[in-house]
């Protein structure tokens, strides 16, 4: 199992630092954001060969600027040539996949009829998801608890789209934060995709470090080993605010200590695992 | 020994005296020892017809205080900390006639008025909260009524997210009027651990809502319900176990609770289903 932490909950951290910090903790990728003007994208590659980590994905930021399912055609536009920014930038740093989502984040009012958005979520996906086929990347779509969006927030709900869409470019993602309040069997849920699923964000369920909170990680684990899941188990850990960018960059525990042990935890729950077997 | 209830929002919102007719005698039927009655608006149901409604039904009641918009105990705006409390004095009055010993809710703040709380800023707003709450504490505990203080998730409060914190606004009123109110869906996103966190509410804890993880029906779900048995069996609780769903085709409570999508087949299963679980589980 290859294991990512989203630097998102660094904030502003130069990008050497948190390369830096993944590398010396033993992780096998980074998880950066997709936000035009981030970083380097020269610097952010010759920083990754320096220490010999890969650059796993992108997290994709879904604001009401970007969005797929919008009423407005500008906005739906915008949403597309986003995607195809974050598919650009996994391809010059040689990320694998992008987390990505139909709506903006925290958007919890629809527009239109549930049918007709996701038919544009469909139509978005579609033309994105070809332009990543074309550079090798892969869409993950990421379903989100009911505080971050009205429109996915299942596992199955996030496989109907990506059957819809069906290109081998793109396909479901799992966060087990979300899915421990949207999902009554997680384990099942994410085998739910079998073979399309694409990327998965491990948190425990208060989104701190996996260990910090109550969920059970096993029957996860066991599930992705039998799936042979090759895709990045990334961590995405956040601050326990209802906005979560507002307190980013702040939470000093997610630096070191959460980074530390995320990867030492999971890995002890992976070992186990796998002896019992 | 534990009693169970189920709220009238699992299937109507607001609750009025017709819902409540026909509630009360299904609810009663399907083995309920309480119906939870939350107050919306005064006045949307009559607690005189109701009393009478409970005791043809012979099961009991417990109340909920509603917290919308106007209703603020964290603000520094004194006309509407006074008609808050005012509210929740009805509240009271209201849980009296209907034999209800608690009033249940975020009784702290506004339900979604979030806000990245500073330093100094917390103690400022807990500070003012249990300046506020003292008098209604006072009020009630003269009514044989406990107050609950309910913590709520991270996107629903920044104010009291945990039973922990709930302790310390509770400690701080220090008076017998006032308790605090366990949530099973909030706990699972906000507790380190459920059986902890109860254990560590101790007598101070007056009022439990359950629901599956996922807010739907309890049982066969994520939730830890063996932590929520250990818990309360540590701390010999002896209240009610109060079930809370919300409809997804009423639009008003939906959007309100961020329910976008049945949580279960009928709303029904969510009480039915769930009593003999809760039943096997903590009787």
């Amino acid at each position: 199992m290859r294991f990512a932490y989203n630097t998102l909950v660094y904030g502003d951290e130069p990008a050497g630092d948190s390369i830096a910090r993944l590398a010396r903790f033993g992780y096998d990728g980074v998880e950066f954001v997709g936000e035009p003007g981030k970083f380097d994208v020269a610097e952010v590659r010759d920083l990754l060969a320096a220490h010999d980590i890969a650059a796993s994905s992108i997290c994709a930021i879904f604001t009401p600027a970007r969005d797929l399912v919008s009423r407005d055609a500008a906005v739906r536009r915008e949403a597309v040539d986003y995607i195809k920014w974050c598919v650009n930038l996994a391809a010059e740093i040689g990320a694998e996949a992008i987390s990505t989502q139909v709506a903006a984040c925290m958007k919890i009012r629809p527009e239109d009829e549930r049918s007709i958005e996701l038919d544009r979520a469909v139509e978005g996906l579609k033309e994105a998801g070809e332009a990543a086929g074309e550079m090798g990347i892969r869409l993950a779509l990421e379903p989100w608890n009911r505080y971050e969006t009205y429109l996915i927030n299942r596992i199955e709900q996030s496989l109907e789209v990506v059957e819809r869409v069906d290109l081998g470019s793109v396909g479901c993602m799992a966060d087990l934060f979300h899915m421990a309040i949207e999902e009554v069997d997680i384990a099942a849920a994410l085998r739910l995709p079998g073979d399309k699923l694409y990327h998965v964000h491990f948190a425990d369920s208060d989104r701190a470090a996996p260990g910090h909170g109550h969920t059970d990680f096993r029957p996860s684990v066991e599930a992705l080993l039998d799936m042979d899941y090759a895709g990045y188990v990334s961590f995405e850990l956040l601050p326990a605010s209802g906005d979560p960018f507002l307190m980013i960059g702040q939470a000093r525990e997610f630096f070191d200590e959460y980074t530390e042990q995320a990867i030492t935890y999971t890995k002890g729950i992976v070992a186990e695992v796998e002896q019992a077997r | 020994m534990v009693t169970f209830a189920a709220s009238v929002w699992i299937w109507e919102s607001p609750p009025t005296d017709e819902v409540l007719e026909r509630l009360v005698p299904r609810l009663a039927g399907w083995g309920f020892d309480a119906i939870e009655l939350p107050v919306e608006s005064v006045g949307d149901w009559a607690p005189r017809h109701a009393k009478d409604l409970l005791s043809a039904s012979k099961i009991g009641a417990t109340v909920c205080a509603v917290m919308p918009d106007d209703r603020d105990l964290s603000t520094d705006d004194a006309a509407i900390v006074a008609s808050t409390q005012d509210y929740l004095r009805t509240c009271i009055d209201i849980a009296a006639e209907v034999g209800s010993s608690v009033v249940a809710g975020p009784i702290y703040a506004p339900v979604g008025k979030t806000w990245l709380l500073a330093g100094s800023e917390r103690e400022e707003v807990l500070g003012r909260i249990a300046t506020g709450l003292r008098p209604v504490a006072r009020y009630a505990a003269d009514h044989g009524v406990r107050v609950g203080v309910e913590p709520l998730n991270r996107y629903e409060t920044s104010v009291i997210n945990t039973l922990e914190q709930a302790a310390e606004l509770v400690d701080r009123v220090d008076t017998v009027g006032i308790g605090i109110a366990a949530d099973t869906f909030h706990m699972n996103i906000e507790e380190r651990g459920v059986s902890r966190a109860l254990e560590l509410a101790a007598e101070r804890l007056v009022h439990v809502q359950v629901a599956g993880n996922d807010r739907g029906t309890p049982g066969g779900d994520d939730f830890d319900w063996q932590g929520l048995a250990a818990g309360l069996r540590a701390i010999s609780y002896e209240g009610v176990i109060a079930i809370e769903s919300f409809t997804a085709l009423n639009q008003t409570i939906a959007r309100a609770a961020s329910v976008w999508r049945p949580l279960a087949k009928q709303q029904d299963d969510i009480a039915v289903n769930g009593l003999p679980f809760l039943r096997q589980l903590l009787s």
